[in-house]
């Protein structure tokens, strides 16, 4: 039986769908000398790594520490209690996902010294909104020696909050995005995904047009991180935005802004 | 004469299976296979911004499951097996419903003359090919992708993936099906479409 034709091989053409997505989709590419010296270093790491399965008293732990978290919130108010009920379940799923990290980023992996602060008091989601609007550039505190915790127990209460605001950005809710990424900051200042944090910030700041404060934020990122995949990937992104505004001229011929990644759709939703 | 999947691993010869009795670990199934799965999981709808991170979780699957593996079975099937499986739990983790990072500003590479509409309408296609493709079940995006993007034959599609021929055509049919839907509606939303 013959392989059929392909569709940019039609008879006829293609129709506008297929056009699309042709043009648009990405063609897979060969990991680069880079992408391949990290990824090489990474594997020599796990190599070393014990083969067997993590206990199953660590799943047991995380368990009752999520049960702990719906329990513990008799006050919530709805809105807040069904965000915390999917940032658990979101733990729960990605226990693995955090013992690998766990393992294969010691750059990141500060001591595990985190100061676990009251929860926030639910406020509505506006106010919530403006008041991490307006404390979004401050700089970060500096925190007090607090009772260890060990680094799965953090990890997993990590992801919850970096998984929500990489599900924010990726729905066009970039100042959505910062909230979660700010919780996690006042909450893990040091935490093992604090370059996660800062790239996605650094994202979310660059949708709302903040260039200013995505380029401070970009470098303090690369200051901290000099190694890590995340700071290079933010500078990259900064030198991109700064690329395209100055290849736009306005129409009164002086330069103009792009906003990258937004449409006015995007905009409107802002 | 290579196996027809060899034109995936342009750099390496590829190790079908491995002689009996030769110790594997992972550094050299990397070594060997590294490529493949960077590709592997590109076609399975990895965002290039998570693939160095997704890549490692299935190295460090491999590094534990290397004594379960069955070494009268092709590596690289089992890799793509893998590759599936850590793929299938990132797409759940990540919401993919509503993927689109960033717009994909990491992997746009606008030359300084490009007008700021074409910009925005590669964008455009990029997010609407990328959605409609996020949504089909993960063997036939792969499937499309190697088939449509990559130009494999069916054939080596088979041979990758370990099924029969037949059922490389199946969901390759099924795949334009749902895409066609998909896009139509997509396209007619944002005022776009056949004229």
């Amino acid at each position: 039986m013959r392989d059929p034709t392909r569709l940019r091989d039609h008879p006829g053409g293609m129709t506008a769908g297929a056009e699309v997505l042709l043009r648009g989709a990405r063609r897979p590419q060969l990991p680069g000398a880079h992408d391949l010296d990290r990824l090489g270093a990474a594997v020599e790491g796990i190599s070393r790594s014990p083969r067997s399965a993590p206990p199953s008293g660590l799943r047991l732990a995380v368990a009752g520490l999520v049960a702990a978290m719906i329990a513990g919130g008799g006050t919530f108010v709805w809105a807040w209690h069904a965000r915390e009920e999917r940032r658990v379940a979101a733990a729960e799923a990605n226990l693995q996902a955090a013992e690998a990290l766990q393992k294969l980023r010691p750059a990141h992996a500060v001591a595990a010294v985190e100061r676990p602060q009251a929860p926030t008091p639910p406020v509505a989601r506006t106010a919530r909104h403006h008041v991490a609007e307006a404390h979004v550039a401050a700089p970060a505190p500096v925190e007090a020696p607090a009772p260890v915790l060990s680094k799965s127990d953090g990890l997993a209460r990590e992801v919850p909050l970096i998984d929500a605001g990489r599900a924010d950005l990726a729905a066009g809710a970039p100042s959505r995005a910062l909230e979660s990424l700010e919780a996690h900051r006042r909450e893990f200042p040091r935490g093992q995904l604090a370059a996660e944090r800062e790239f996605l910030a650094v994202q979310a700041l660059v949708q709302m047009n903040r260039t200013g404060d995505a380029k401070q934020r970009a470098e303090e990122l690369a200051t901290r991180f000099p190694s890590s995949s995340y700071a290079a990937r933010a500078t990259r992104l900064i030198e991109e935005v700064e690329a395209q505004r100055a290849a736009v001229p306005r129409h009164d011929g002086s330069r103009g802004t792009v906003r990258p990644g937004s449409s006015q759709r995007d905009q409107d939703r802002l | 004469m290579k196996p027809a999947y060899a034109r995936f691993q342009p750099a390496f010869e590829p190790a079908a299976s491995p002689p009996a009795g030769e110790a594997l670990d992972v550094r050299t199934i990397y070594r060997e296979h590294g490529r493949f799965v960077w590709l592997s999981l590109q076609r399975l709808g990895i965002h290039p911004s998570d693939l160095d991170d997704v890549a490692q979780d299935v190295f460090m699957v491999v590094h534990r499951r290397l004594d379960t593996f069955d070494r009268r079975a092709r590596v690289t099937t089992w890799l793509f097996g893998i590759c599936m499986r850590v793929a299938a739990n990132y797409r759940r983790r990540r919401r993919w419903s509503h993927e689109v990072l960033s717009g994909g500003l990491e992997d746009e590479r606008p030359s300084a003359l490009a007008a700021a509409d074409d910009i925005l309408v590669r964008r455009e296609q990029r997010e609407i090919a990328e959605m409609a493709l996020n949504r089909l079940e993960m063997a036939k995006r792969a499937t499309f992708v190697m088939f449509e993007i990559e130009s494999l034959s069916c054939l080596e599609i088979a041979e990758l993936m370990n099924v029969p021929v037949g059922t490389v055509y199946s969901r390759l049919h099924s795949a334009r099906k749902q895409l066609e839907k998909n896009l139509a509606r997509d396209l007619a939303r944002r005022g776009l479409g056949n004229s």
